[in-house]
């Protein structure tokens, strides 16, 4: 995706969630492993890497992470490094500190969600 | 205005009035007559009753009431209405007839869907039934990997055992080699000890057994005078009996009765004896002679006692001594160091290794050739080695071997060599004779590996009685190894082996069948769909299953399945007309229109001369959009990104027609055909033509559609070049590419924002130079125009697994995404073929530039630092299958990317 030579990729992985595999197989570990954004681009983990993620509990529609990524990213004048701290600030207060979500970005220019 | 109004039974009749208004009438009015006639009429008769009636009433009231004129407006109204009414129906009529006709069109749409689906479903027949056999052929795979693991494990077992064995083998050799030694000392010692024993016992038939039992008696007892006496009555009653001799000289040495001891001793030497009990005299009467200080005697006597029972080490313990006595340090030294082996190796010899070490301490260090010695006697040393011509030489000194050479005594260590022949090493003591020695040298046996393909064919020596197994070991000399297999022609090859190992590749060749299609009509086009060689009428086949597709202008294209095993195969195709080809096909806003091909005219000769059996046909193909594919006779050209293709096609003695068929993304297809003649060659050419030599071809294969994204300050510019004579260099810019032996090129180049020209050139080996010019465009960078690209996917049904909320979150997403003007495209519970069609599409838009956001929600897993996102068509059991049915998400210091199976 970032050898297509585009100027900003934004990867967004909620994907670490607690399966049977990372609790059989021992090469499998918990979680994903963190890797390092190309130049212009983004990865945000639902979760710290090595972590697991949490579906959300039965009453809720969506899982917590993409819950807060929901709430924000329409917000106005934020700016997307801004929006993924306020959505760690979000899951981490809504999972009582259980799951921290966790970026890594290589951004060369602002990029706004909803507009400035 | 005045009315009309004749008859009014309210105003009484003026006759003079009525003649005015008459006049008037008759001036102004035209139908009067007829109404006054009418009326005149009405007038006469009854009213009428019914339709009639009421007509004539309302005409009555009509021509009363309105002027002619009004009348005359109302019947052109009537007529008016009347032609529009005419007008609308032929309109209608005209409709009703496009209607018609669109309603046929839609008809035969109808039916070509039908088609369309009919044919749909009977790919959706075969796409199951071979999504069966793949199933089953993974099965299979898979079990034979559990086999293959299975049988790993327990050759790793048995090569264990092996090496325990081994080992074990080892520690047992070993233990058996020190036991031999200690046997063979025992041996010695026992033989030293009993031989006297045994002789006493058996070789003293005369005597009487029991002078000879008081003799002994008195002996072990110490009464030395009555022990001579019995013994020498027993000597000079039998002086053959040397049984006495060695008793009677100790008890005259215990006696200090020197002179009589040796007396004794010499006496039993000069009688026939065996080798022990002689030994036993000698070492007596070294002991005797150098009690005497008669030391020359003494080493004489215990040199032969050491010759005699080389491994005794009391003789040679001695014999150190009395060398030592005599000042002859290095004979003392050798003799010694002798000793000390000999009794260190047996077990008797213990008590006596610290007195012979001290007396080995007690010697100066060697020095070499003592010039105080006298040179000492020499004796000649004679190698009789086998072969004969070997070459004999000393290690351990400068000396060279000549047979019969004369050598002072001493261990000389003999190396004995001969091209093609193991080393040997042999180790001489010269002592007190001549020796000769005899060597024979083992022929080198050299490793002899035959790697045969395919690996399980059977391989054997013909000619020798040598079983081959893989590493086995053969004396030099020539060889015939003989591969076999079934359905592989068997294959033969000599090998010699001179003076290294050998290994030698065979790989068998199928045995091949001969595969004829007969079509109907004849002169139909067949080709094998899944093979890379062109159809001809007889052509051989390795086995496998092949697909024949025939197919003419105006039938149905047949394709069948032909499976060769071991017999040659004829087919008879006959195709069916195809009514449909006639139909025109749907135009529904489709790229309908076929790529079209322009042929390099000069690539393309009409004739060729007999020598010529190939040739390239070079052209470019043009679409709106895109060419995927060209084929020149069902083999697939090399494609360039701005659609140049060129192609290699093998030419008979004949007319060679020659297809050329492009196919756009859309399916469409565009031919070209032509043909090429090669001539024969058995026709006598009077002007020999000479080879036609065709210029190199460039075809640039990346990057894809020459044009880069808006970072990509440089790129890996890669292509093709296809040369008859062999391509020996392309340049990029002035700069040399790297170059594969198939003709494809590689070189870095840097791009500037807009367009690049890049200059290519490439040399054949006979120097014929194409220079071509392409361009490479890199677009503006960011600032542009952005595009919001998104790709979305939840998963969420994974069987065993499933997830509550990936589904909401994905589409979620979607539905925000899309209100911030992103272009998404969103994937619910996707299979690995879906996500990773998908993830390659998307990262193919995403080359026009933008902005590109992909978001996932599902199980995901961290394999070996490699992260996967699992589909939910993915089993969930052990790493290894997610590792091959899941998409890992790569990551490079500078790309990251996602990949299909790896």
């Amino acid at each position: 995706m970032a050898d297509a030579g585009n100027e900003l990729n934004i990867i967004i992985l909620d994907a670490c969630r607690e399966n049977d595999l990372t609790r059989e197989a021992h090469s499998v570990q918990r979680g994903l492993a963190s890797i390092q954004a190309a130049q212009g681009s983004l990865i945000a983990y639902a979760t710290a890497p090595g972590d697991v993620a949490l579906d959300g509990s039965e009453r809720e529609r969506n899982g917590v992470y993409t819950k807060y990524l929901l709430r924000y990213i329409t917000q106005k004048g934020l700016p997307v490094e801004d929006l993924f701290k306020r959505v760690r600030i979000g899951v981490k207060e809504g999972t009582k500190g259980k799951q921290i979500p966790w970026e890594s970005f290589s951004l060369l220019g602002d990029f706004y969600f909803a507009g400035k | 205005m005045l009315q009309n109004r004749p008859e009014n039974p309210d105003v009484p009749h003026d006759p003079a009035l009525q003649e005015a208004f008459d006049a008037f009438i008759q001036q102004t009015r035209v139908p009067l007559d007829f109404h006054t006639r009418v009326m005149a009429r009405v007038q006469q008769r009854p009213a009428r009753r019914g339709l009639w009636g009421w007509l004539e009433r309302w005409w009555t009231w009509w021509t009363h009431h309105w002027s002619p004129f009004g009348v005359l407006v109302a019947t052109v109204c009537v007529l008016l209405s009347l032609a529009f009414n005419l007008g609308l129906g032929s309109y209608a009529w005209k409709h009703r007839q496009a209607v018609t006709s669109v309603g046929q069109e839609l008809t035969a749409a109808q039916a070509q869907v039908r088609e369309v689906q009919a044919e749909n479903r009977q790919w959706q027949t075969r796409h199951a039934a071979l999504s069966g056999q793949l199933a089953a052929l993974q099965e299979q795979v898979q079990r034979k990997e559990q086999d293959s693991v299975a049988l790993q494990q327990k050759l790793t077992a048995a090569q264990e055992q092996v090496r325990e064995v081994q080992a074990e083998n080892r520690q047992w050799q070993t233990r058996h080699a020190a036991l031999s030694g200690q046997l063979a000392a025992l041996q010695e010692q026992r033989a030293v000890l009993q031989e006297p024993l045994a002789a006493q016992v058996t070789d003293l038939p005369s005597v009487d057994r029991s002078i000879l039992d008081q003799a002994d008696a008195a002996f072990n007892r110490g009464r030395y005078d009555e022990a001579i006496t019995l013994y020498s009555a027993i000597i000079h009653a039998e002086p053959t009996n040397i049984r006495a001799y060695l008793p009677v000289g100790r008890a005259y040495a215990a006696k200090g009765r020197y002179d009589d001891a040796v007396a004794a001793f010499n006496k039993g030497l000069q009688q026939k004896s065996d080798s022990a009990l002689k030994h036993a005299i000698y070492q007596e009467l070294g002991v005797v002679y150098g009690k005497q200080g008669r030391d020359d005697e003494a080493t004489a006597a215990l040199r032969e006692a050491t010759k005699l029972a080389p491994h005794n080490f009391h003789a040679q313990h001695m014999l150190g001594a009395a060398y030592l006595q005599k000042g002859l340090q290095s004979e003392a030294r050798a003799a010694l160091e002798e000793a000390l082996r000999l009794a260190k190796a047996s077990p008797g010899g213990k008590d006596l290794v610290p007195s012979i070490e001290a007396m080995l301490r007690y010697l100066p260090p060697l020095v070499p050739n003592p010039p105080t010695s006298p040179p000492p006697e020499k004796f000649k040393l004679t190698v009789q080695a086998t072969p004969a011509n070997s070459t004999i030489k000393f290690a351990n000194s400068q000396l060279e071997y000549r047979p019969g050479m004369e050598l002072a005594p001493g261990r000389y260590d003999l190396v004995v060599t001969r091209d093609g022949y193991k080393p040997a090493r042999q180790q001489v003591t010269v002592s007190t004779a001549d020796v000769t020695l005899d060597v024979a040298l083992e022929l080198i046996k050299y490793k002899l590996t035959v790697q045969a393909t395919p690996a399980d064919s059977t391989i054997k020596f013909d000619n020798s009685k040598v079983e081959y197994w893989p590493g086995v070991t053969v004396e030099p000399g020539r060889y015939e190894v003989v591969v076999t297999r079934n359905g592989y022609k068997p294959g033969r090859r000599w090998v010699t082996i001179h003076d290294a190992d050998v290994s030698l590749d065979v790989a068998l060749e199928p045995e091949k069948y001969k595969l004829t299609v007969r079509a109907k009509p004849t002169d139909s086009y067949i080709k094998l769909a899944n093979s890379t060689e062109e159809y001809q009428p007889g052509m051989e086949l390795v086995p496998g299953r092949y697909e024949v597709v025939v197919e003419r202008q105006g039938y149905k294209v047949d394709r069948r399945w032909v499976t060769i095993s071991n017999a040659d195969v004829a087919l008879d195709v006959a195709l069916d007309p195809d009514k449909a080809a006639s139909k025109a096909p749907p135009a529904f806003g489709v790229d309908t229109s076929p790529p079209s091909i322009v042929l390099k005219q000069e690539s393309i000769p009409k004739n060729v001369g007999p020598t010529q059996s190939r040739v390239i046909i070079i052209g470019h193909a043009t679409d709106d959009s895109g060419v995927a594919e060209v084929t020149v006779n069902g083999k697939k050209a090399e494609l360039g990104a701005d659609g140049t293709f060129a192609v290699e096609v093998l030419l008979r003695v004949g007319h060679n027609p020659i297809r050329v068929t492009a196919l756009d993304i859309n399916g469409n297809e565009g031919h070209e055909t032509f043909t090429i003649s090669r001539e024969s060659a058995k026709l006598p050419d009077p002007q020999p033509q000479p080879v036609p030599v065709t210029a190199p071809t460039i075809v640039l294969l990346s990057p894809e559609g020459l044009r880069v994204g808006a970072h990509e300050a440089s790129t890996t510019l890669r292509g093709r070049v296809t040369a008859p004579n062999g391509v020996a260099e392309v340049t990029v810019n002035g700069n040399a590419a790297a170059l594969e032996s198939d003709g494809t090129f590689s070189v870095g180049i840097t791009l500037d924002v807009g367009e690049n020209p890049i200059v290519v050139a490439a040399m054949d080996t006979q120097r014929q130079v194409t220079e071509q010019t392409f361009t490479i465009s890199r677009p503006l960078g960011p600032g542009s125009a952005t595009q919001r690209l998104a790709l979305l996917v939840g998963n969420a049904k994974y069987p065993g697994n499933p997830l509550r909320n990936t589904v909401n979150d994905a589409s979620d997403m979607n539905t925000a995404l899309k209100k911030l003007g992103f272009e998404t495209t969103l994937l619910l519970d996707a299979t690995f073929e879906q996500m990773k069609d998908a993830i390659d599409a998307f990262g193919r838009k995403l080359r026009h530039g933008g902005v590109g956001l992909f978001y996932y929600a599902g199980h995901g897993v961290q394999i070996e630092g490699q992260n996967y996102l699992i589909p939910v068509d993915t089993p969930l059991q052990t790493a290894a299958r997610v590792k091959y049915m899941s998409c890992p998400l790569m990551h490079s210091s500078n790309a990251w990317r996602m990949r299909g199976m790896s």
